[in-house]
């Protein structure tokens, strides 16, 4: 943040100057609960921001008065030193201090600089032919086969070209946080130079090895295009997915394909595979669609239940573990989200595997979590909600005062079970203080 | 006739007020709680139309506001309510504010006993018609504008803060000798004023500034607040006052500026009375004119002779 001049710290701590109009009486409370929950007119908020201005107890009042952060799970410290600090700077530099660089909102951008570092690197360590990456990008948007499949029918292709078009498609294939980095690899790829042919032959066999591995069940996280495998680290935490992309994508259509009812209604989804918890134990060589039919077969509504429990419980140990300092255990990580195209996936274990939890029409655009409440918006106003961390969903419809959001939400924000607030493309605000249930345009 | 339509419609929204807070499960009647919700709509809108009134009233936390004044009433259905409701969010808000167990029980035990009338005091009790003191809820003060969860927490930060004040004002002598403060002498406050130009034009600049982005620079500034608490309170994304600090500082120092300029400084001078204040500058005259003061007691060749044979010695 930029900073001030230090004149304007103290002309601020001194207030305004007599006249301005800034001397009013201190806000009740109820007007204060008013303020912070954004229920005051126009005309009297900015009355009681004028008086926030100048008043540093009122203002301590309101930050105090919000509520944490459902997400918020901070141990409890003792006060510093209080003869020294105002009492907000405790509460500040607690809730600073605590504040860990581990918390899967950092890791979120680390993960995706990370992805977008990796796979240029890739891209300029074996530069291909354009040719071949755009059969490559045609092939992945007009087929419809699992990538397994993709990638099996590549290897059975002795072009020496096939790992490289593989290496892409499985790139395509893998989940894009947040919807970035979408066809990136197709822009910056050219040819490469005869003097780099044998390094690229080199990759070629390097990542057929690789791919066989994978295919047959046996690798999972192996970084493409010949990276070794490194001692832990946050850029190895991102070469995972891209590699294990072809296998989450193949759960998720597993997923669609045992609850295609209920997708399409999208009503209510309900998870019944909810007990398969993601973890980074490679994928046993039995095919997944059989594993599905006979988990569907033996799945009863206590085995659901368990299931349910187990997800939350999961859910509710990683946020637990997610402000410690230390590097949170896999097993521990709090829950990820990604958007990719029309479906939400998740991933319990830092991205090592991905699940598709929420199929849609039309595309989504963005996400909100704080706990176990998870809502998804996307065009035209489509908007989910989860309260069980993404076992099940409902499709909400928010409305106000005979006014339906039909515009594309951009961004959600979820400060409570309760309260959330909506943010559309042409910057409109929708916020529920009820868990979705009555809306309140602004 | 058109005056017994209007009463008429009058009556209609205030029923439907009524059934919409529930009051009558806690045996507050119709006229009770019209009477109440028309006190209310004077405290805050004195002069309002009878629409605005009705668009006032019904923009109320009118559930909770009856739940509120049922409690203040003695209620017991409604004093079960609130506590099953309240009790267990009333600790956690204040273990929330204190961050210390012992502090949040205190503060919660407090509040409770001021919601519940117990402590008497002269601006919450009143003289009955037999002379005892009639308990008197802080309920009362509710008043609907927000929930009353958020009512209960403003009202326990406010507690806190006071509290603290009362705290920091009563620090017993054991405690200061302990902190080797006692009797110490307050740290002499380096008297520099700054130049009066500088200070009418940030003045004037920060006057020009939207009360919202005061707002966001006392907040960030002043109290260290974090971005996500400053957009929670606002009720914006944590993107946007990043975005908008950005915006704000940078106009500022422009707007400086350009206020030193209008009082006849140059760009250059301008420049440095805003990058350099005087108050940054830490010199201790004192010491420096004591230094300066000591007579010379051996001549500059010993002192080289001894550092010499000083320089040797650690050889």
């Amino acid at each position: 943040m930029p900073e001030v001049p230090k004149i304007v710290h103290d002309r601020l701590r001194a207030g305004l100057p007599e006249g301005t109009g800034q001397e009013t009486a201190h806000p009740d409370p109820n007007q204060l609960t008013a303020f912070a929950e954004q229920a005051l007119s126009t005309a009297e908020r900015e009355s009681v921001l004028q008086h926030l201005t100048a008043c540093g107890d009122c203002r301590e009042a309101v930050a105090l008065s919000i509520p944490p952060m459902e997400g918020d799970s901070r141990p409890i410290a003792a006060p510093e030193d209080e003869s020294t600090v105002s009492a907000g700077a405790i509460s500040s530099r607690a809730t600073r201090g605590q504040r860990s660089w581990f918390a899967w909102r950092s890791l979120r951008w680390a993960a995706l600089a990370a992805v977008i570092a990796v796979a240029g690197g890739i891209l300029l360590i074996h530069p291909g032919n354009p040719n071949s990456v755009r059969e490559a990008t045609q092939q992945s948007t007009n087929t419809v086969s699992t990538p397994k499949e993709q990638i099996i029918a590549k290897q059975q292709a002795p072009a020496p070209d096939s790992a490289l078009d593989a290496i892409r498609l499985e790139k395509k294939s893998a989940p894009a946080v947040r919807s970035f980095g979408r066809d990136k690899e197709s822009g910056l790829a050219h040819p490469a130079p005869p003097a780099e042919r044998a390094l690229i032959a080199q990759a070629q066999s390097e990542s057929r090895t690789a791919f066989k591995d994978l295919a047959s069940g046996k690798v999972v996280g192996v970084a493409p295009s010949g990276l070794a495998p490194q001692a832990p680290s946050t850029s190895e935490m991102a070469v995972v997915p891209a590699a294990s992309g072809p296998v989450m994508a193949a759960e998720a259509r597993n997923d669609l394909a045992l609850t295609g009812t209920q997708v399409s209604d999208l009503k209510t989804i309900s998870k019944a595979k909810a007990a398969k918890t993601e973890s980074n134990a490679p994928p046993s060589p039995q095919p997944s669609e059989d594993l599905d039919k006979q988990q569907s077969a033996t799945d009863t509504p206590a085995r659901r239940q368990r299931a349910v429990a187990n997800m939350n419980a999961v859910v509710a140990n990683s946020r637990l573990t997610a402000g410690k300092s230390d590097f949170p255990q896999p097993a521990q990580y709090p829950a990820q989200w990604a958007i990719h195209g029309n479906d939400l996936q998740r991933s319990l274990n830092s991205g090592a595997a991905w699940k598709t939890v929420l199929h849609s029409d039309r595309a989504l655009l963005c996400y909100g979590t704080g706990g176990n409440e998870v809502w998804v918006g996307g065009k035209t106003g489509d908007l989910f909600h989860s309260a069980n961390g993404g076992v099940t969903w409902t499709q909400v419809h928010p409305s106000a005062q005979e006014l339906t959001l039909a515009e594309d939400i951009t961004s959600i924000d979820v400060y409570s079970p309760s309260q959330v607030v909506l943010f559309t493309g042409d910057s409109q605000s929708w916020s529920s203080a009820d868990g979705g249930k009555t809306w309140e345009k602004k | 006739m058109p005056g017994s339509t209007q009463s008429g419609r009058e009556e209609d929204v205030a029923q439907s007020l009524y059934k919409r807070s529930g009051a009558a499960t806690y045996d507050i009647s119709a006229g009770q709680f019209a009477a109440i919700l028309e006190e209310i709509q004077r405290k805050y809108q004195p002069g309002a139309s009878t629409e605005q009134a009705g668009a006032f009233c019904a923009n109320l936390r009118l559930e909770e506001l009856a739940l509120a004044r049922a409690c203040a009433g003695g209620h017991e259905r409604a004093w079960e309510d609130f506590i099953s409701r309240y009790r267990h969010k009333l600790h956690s808000m204040a273990l929330h504010i204190t961050r210390d167990g012992g502090h949040a029980s205190e503060l919660a035990d407090s509040l409770f006993a001021d919601l519940y009338g117990l402590n008497l005091r002269s601006d919450h009790c009143e003289p009955g018609a037999d002379g005892v003191h009639v308990r008197r809820s802080k309920l009362i003060f509710y008043t609907g504008r927000g929930s009353l969860e958020g009512w209960l927490r403003t009202v326990l930060a406010q507690e806190f803060i006071n509290r603290y004040r009362k705290q920091k004002r009563m620090v017993s002598l054991e405690e200061q000798t302990e902190e080797g403060a006692q009797f110490a002498a307050a740290e002499p406050e380096p008297v520099c004023t700054p130049d009066q130009r500088l200070e009418s034009a940030t003045d004037q600049a920060l006057a020009e500034l939207s009360s919202e982005d005061r707002y966001v620079l006392a907040s960030y500034y002043l109290d260290g607040r974090t971005l996500a608490e400053i957009a929670r309170t606002l009720g914006l994304h944590e993107s946007s006052i990043s975005r908008r600090l950005d915006r704000v500082s940078d106009g500022l120092r422009k707007r400086i500026l350009a206020g030193l300029r209008e009082r006849g400084m140059s760009h250059g001078q301008a420049t440095e009375a805003l990058e350099t204040d005087v108050r940054d500058v830490q010199l201790d005259l004192r010491r420096r004119l004591t230094q300066d003061s000591k007579p010379q007691s051996f001549s500059i060749r010993k002192v080289s002779a001894k550092d010499a044979a000083g320089d040797g010695n650690h050889a």
